[in-house]
This record gives structure tokens, C-alpha cells and sequence, in this order.
């Protein structure tokens, strides 16, 4: 890889056709180009960034699927039935949440309200993601295919 | 059909949306669209309602300005990747609307709309039953 954008602190000594850090030259025989060293560094610092991305990432997860958990079980106390789960990841920090609820608590106006007040508590009260709940009465049938191609490539681990 | 008493686009474009609401609903065969029509009509009404207004920004903590649109809004949230408006929307309507009944209505409409895709829009008469209900609270409270 060539770098076009100039750095600042390094010169070139054309007469010699070596790269120069202001007061430093190279030690005898090495072999590396200031170039070289350079291009080895950003891609050790890709392989850094990717990591951190990915440790970022999986840590948000958990803690949308640990959220939707919560959620679920406060929909509970309220006697508002989750006939099932799906969870999607729609960027680093924000996450989607479809929460399919027995018909007969989704139609209740004050129970479905009630879940989207849970839900609302729930967001006001994490600050490291974002995760909005979708909710939608459970006999209607979701589709698969439909579902996967939107991302939602994690279940609820359910009970029946 | 409802007339018009207000001037502004996004009135307009409520009142647009409800018409069109109604006249698919009368049809009967076209249920996810209604769905769809009554949310946009919503979003249009509660958008009328808010905006002009004085908001903080979205980003600077504290700044209070003055907002004439709602894309005005938007643009000061300077995201380069594009913003979620319909979230930027939720978000005014649950903070800035003091009434529960069109807040949870707003929610029931969004909600609707946005999950019809995961039951490849075959919308049934309760869903649709409840985006009527959503459409005329709101419609009520901003008319």
C-alpha cells in the first residue's frame, strides 16, 4: 500500500534514496522502508480496530438480548403474555426487538400501551445502546424468510 | 372528506393521506394500505403540530432554538450517514406531545405500519380497526 498523505515529521533524503525521521537514520542494514513500516502498522492497527469493533459489538448484543430478557419478564409481572422473540442488529449500537404478544393482551389497549411504556422506561434508562421493541399480536404469522432477509437472525429461546 | 383549515404542507399532506385513508378503507380491498396511509397521515398531523416550535437541539446540550420545520430538525441532528426520521418523530411526539392517548396512538400507528412487513403485509380487519382508531385521536387532538 502507498501512502499519499504526507506526514509531517518525515523527510526524504533523495540524495541517498532512504526515508529520514528529522535526527534519526536507519540502522545499518535494515532493510524496511519508512513506507514498509508504515503499511505494517495500519494493517496491525486494522486488525486492532476490527477486534475492538468486534468485542464492541458482541458486548451491545448481550446487552440487547439481556434487555429484551427484561423486558419480557416485566411484560410478565403486568400479565402481558410474549409468545415469542426476535432480535436484530441494525448498526453498533442500535438493535431491534420483535415481540410477538397473545392476541387477547394486544388488542387490550391498556396492556399494549403498557408495554410501550415499559419499553420507553427501559431506552431512558440505557445509555450504551439503543434498542427499539416492535410489537405485533402473536397469531399473526410472521414470515421466516421474511424475517431473516430483515436480519432477525436471533430467537427467543421459548418455553413452549 | 375533511377540508382544509390550516395552510402549512404538512397539514396539507395529513389531510392528503387521511382522505386517501378513508377512501381505501371504503374500498375494502387494500387493508396494508390503509394502515400505511393512516401512519403518514398521523406523522403529518403530529409534524403540523409540532413545528414551528422551540426545541433543544438535538445535539448541543442546553442550546434552546427555534425550529420552522420539522427537516430543520433533522438537519441539526448533522448526521452524514442520514438520520432515522421516523425515530427523530417518536422521539418529539413521546417527549413534546402532553397527551398519553395521541402519544400511544402515534406508537399503535408506527408500530402497525413498520411490522406489516413481517407478515408480508396480509393485514387483518383488527389491525386495521386499530390504525383507525390511532388516526382519528390523533386527527382529533391536532384539527
Amino acid at each position: 500500500m502507498i501512502f499519499n498523505s504526507p506526514i509531517p515529521f518525515i523527510m526524504t533524503d533523495n540524495t541517498a534514496n532512504k526515508n529520514k525521521l528529522l535526527d534519526f537514520s536507519f540502522v545499518e542494514g535494515n532493510q524496511l522502508s519508512i513506507d514498509d513500516m508504515l503499511e505494517i502498522a495500519y494493517n496491525e492497527g486494522q486488525k486492532d480496530v476490527h477486534k475492538n469493533f468486534k468485542k464492541g459489538l458482541e458486548k451491545n448484543l448481550q446487552t440487547a438480548a439481556a434487555l429484551s430478557s427484561l423486558f419480557k419478564k416485566k411484560l410478565s409481572e403486568r400479565e402481558i403474555m410474549v409468545e415469542n422473540m426476535f432480535l436484530r442488529i441494525l448498526s453498533f449500537s442500535e438493535f431491534e426487538c420483535l415481540v410477538l404478544i397473545s392476541d387477547k393482551d394486544y388488542y387490550t389497549k391498556s396492556k399494549r400501551w403498557e408495554a410501550y411504556n415499559i419499553s420507553r422506561n427501559l431506552n431512558a434508562n440505557t445509555d450504551e445502546i439503543d434498542i427499539q421493541y416492535s410489537l405485533m399480536p402473536g397469531s399473526e404469522e410472521v414470515n421466516k424468510t421474511s424475517i431473516t432477509s430483515e436480519g432477525f437472525y436471533f430467537k427467543y429461546a421459548s418455553e413452549k | 372528506m375533511l377540508q382544509k383549515n390550516n395552510s402549512s404542507p404538512p397539514f396539507l399532506h395529513a389531510l392528503h393521506n387521511y382522505n386517501a385513508c378513508n377512501a381505501l378503507k371504503e374500498i375494502g380491498e387494500y387493508d396494508d394500505w390503509v394502515v400505511t396511509t393512516a401512519f403518514y397521515s398521523g406523522m403529518k398531523f403530529l409534524e403540523d403540530k409540532l413545528f414551528p416550535g422551540d426545541y433543544t437541539h438535538p445535539i448541543k446540550t442546553g442550546e434552546n432554538k427555534e425550529y420552522k420545520t420539522f427537516t430543520s430538525y433533522v438537519r441539526d441532528i448533522g448526521r452524514i450517514l442520514g438520520t432515522n426520521k421516523h425515530k427523530v418523530m417518536s422521539e418529539l411526539v413521546s417527549k413534546y406531545i402532553d397527551n398519553n392517548e395521541v402519544v400511544n396512538s402515534y406508537e399503535d400507528l408506527k408500530q402497525s405500519c413498520h411490522t406489516a412487513r413481517y407478515i408480508n403485509y396480509q393485514v387483518g380487519t383488527d389491525r386495521v380497526k386499530l390504525a383507525i382508531e390511532a388516526i382519528e385521536s390523533i386527527k382529533n387532538y391536532c384539527v
